[in-house]
């Protein structure tokens, strides 16, 4: 494991980088983990440190990192945008094909770093496989769900006001912020990228109108659900660390066996 | 500002980031500031909180640390089986060794909440480096204030009355409540590990009292969601003695919660430790560090 800074100077990301386990082969694939955003991002950090290990296991160089204002990286959370995460994960491919020495890398993008995977690999022609864990599909459905928790979980909380109604569960979200969240639609993604997507998903989450999109696009697809949920909003869990065994080993799944492919 | 990605600890692989001042200052003239996991959070705190902090106070002229405890968040688990309690003061203590190597650090400041909370407080006073702690959410001790506001409140809940016609009626005349979220019974604190039995009063008083005489100051900060503290006096008439020294701060935070979700309660609580830091740290322990 290695822990570092990449990016842009005035725009520094944190990364950690799990190289392939030394008892597989030497590997030429690189995964790279787009988080989740805001509560979310919290409650999966220590999932997903798990599901990269896991990763390097099965010989995959894997990188996860912290968008532009969050988590570790540089900038505030009032400075965080779309576009500026779509060039995060520009910035994050590019990073793990010079340190691992890979020519194409997959991105596992778990519910708006779903959506953000897709749309960054859609600007280039080096991602190979896109794994998608409860993916984001339509962006503004998404917000209206994080409103929606959000007032569910301030309403048996009457002692807490909340005056600035630009934030979620902790976290701002400016108004750049949720208009582009809002333009997020992958049904409407004109070329869909990667060489193959499997979709993961937890109890009670249905991804609208991806199948069709996939099967339109032509694009070899796999659909797969665990029995358990990832209570993404249940506002009892906002605050609770997420446990996603089954989750993790779906998306290891996708992995395994690969080797040095 | 700049700061440090570093992995350091004997024990296994720790993950931390140091925030250091802008170039120039020296850092090592104050206090530097560790961050102590939150529960399960890892080391950007609830809500980011320690990042926000940490990149404040180097503003200010203070060095921070925010790392993982073994088995949290970016580091790796043990292997020598230690019980968390016990790593948590070993790996404090590793963390104040490396930033006193190689940043010439010898005073410090533990921070956490909850179980963070339990941390520093537990490191401070394992070792004589600690001159000040934060602590958020920690333990409290019932007093006769403490019931009055409790049952008073109950009084007043339509729910409390519905819970006890429920108890006392027969059948199933209303539907059973839901689960409480955030309930904690005097002298217990439901931590993300489970439930944290308080010490004895008395036990408590001696420790505390035992780091007043190193010059130790505490900044204790109490949120509305804390159900085993209820006003903002509750410390002080728990320990009148103890705040008499003029050593301890109390803040009580009504309108917070356990991790202070709201931005306008996250502003409050980091104007509240910076303005503490700044008047009451650079010159506390400083016969320790001599």
């Amino acid at each position: 494991m290695h822990v570092f800074h990449f990016g842009d100077s005035d725009k520094r990301l944190f990364g950690v980088y799990h190289p392939p386990a030394a008892q597989t082969p030497a590997a030429t694939h690189g995964v790279v983990v787009c988080q989740p955003f805001g509560h979310e991002y919290i409650r999966a950090h220590r999932t997903l440190r798990t599901l990269a290990r896991r990763l390097s296991d099965e010989g995959c160089h894997t990188l996860r990192f912290d968008y532009y204002g969050c988590g570790d990286s540089m900038g505030s959370g009032e400075e965080s945008t779309v576009t500026q995460c779509l060039a995060d994960i520009a910035a994050a491919i590019d990073e793990l094909k010079d340190m691992a020495g890979v020519l194409r890398v997959s991105l596992v993008g778990v519910r708006l770093g779903g959506a953000l995977a897709v749309l960054a690999a859609a600007r280039r022609r080096d991602v190979d496989r896109i794994v998608l864990w409860d993916p984001v599909i339509r962006g503004d459905t998404h917000l209206q769900e994080l409103s929606a928790l959000q007032a569910e979980w301030l309403a048996g909380r009457t002692y807490m006001a909340v005056e600035d109604s630009s934030e979620i569960i902790g976290f701002p979200f400016s108004n750049q912020l949720r208009t582009e969240i809002a333009d997020v639609d992958l049904c409407g993604v004109p070329k869909w990228p990667g060489r193959q997507t499997v979709v993961v998903t937890s109890l009670g989450v249905e991804c609208t109108g991806l199948r069709e999109q996939l099967e339109r696009a032509r694009v070899p697809s796999t659909f797969q659900q665990v029995s358990s949920s990832c209570d993404w909003t249940r506002p009892a869990a906002v605050h609770k660390a997420l446990l996603a065994p089954e989750m993790v080993q779906q998306v290891v799944g996708a992995f395994e066996r690969r080797g040095a492919a | 500002m700049t700061e440090r990605p570093i992995v350091f600890g004997s024990g296994c692989s720790l993950v931390g980031v140091v925030t250091e001042p802008r170039k120039g200052v020296r850092a090592a003239d104050r206090p530097a500031c560790l961050f102590l996991n939150a529960g399960v959070i890892h080391h950007v705190g609830p809500n980011r909180l320690h990042v926000h902090l940490a990149r404040h106070l180097a503003e200010l002229g203070f060095l921070s640390f925010r790392f993982d405890f073994s088995s949290r968040g970016d580091s790796d688990a043990r292997s020598d089986g230690l019980a968390f309690a016990e790593a948590t003061v070993i790996e404090s203590r590793e963390a104040m060794d490396m930033l006193q190597k190689n940043h010439g650090c010898e005073r410090f400041v533990l921070m956490g909440i909850c179980s963070g909370a339990v941390a520093s407080f537990q490191a401070a006073l394992a070792d004589p480096r600690v001159v000040g702690a934060v602590l958020i959410d920690i333990a409290a001790y019932p007093t006769t204030g403490y019931y009055l506001r409790r049952y008073l409140r109950r009084a007043r809940s339509l729910e409390s009355w519905k819970n006890f016609l429920r108890r006392n009626l027969p059948g199933r005349l209303l539907r059973a409540p839901r689960a409480p979220e955030e309930a904690a019974a005097p002298g217990e604190i439901e931590t993300l590990f489970g439930t944290f039995v308080l010490p004895p009063r008395s036990e408590a008083e001696r420790a505390i009292a035992g780091l007043l005489d190193r010059g130790v100051r505490l900044l204790l900060i109490y949120s509305g969601s804390w159900t085993a503290y209820n006003y903002r006096d509750q410390f002080k008439d728990a320990f009148p003695g103890l705040m008499k020294r003029g050593a301890i701060q109390v803040e009580y935070y009504p309108d917070a919660d356990h991790t202070f979700t709201r931005l306008a309660s996250q502003r409050r609580l980091a104007r509240t430790v910076t303005d503490w830091l700044v008047r009451k740290l650079p010159e506390a322990g400083t016969q320790n560090a001599a």
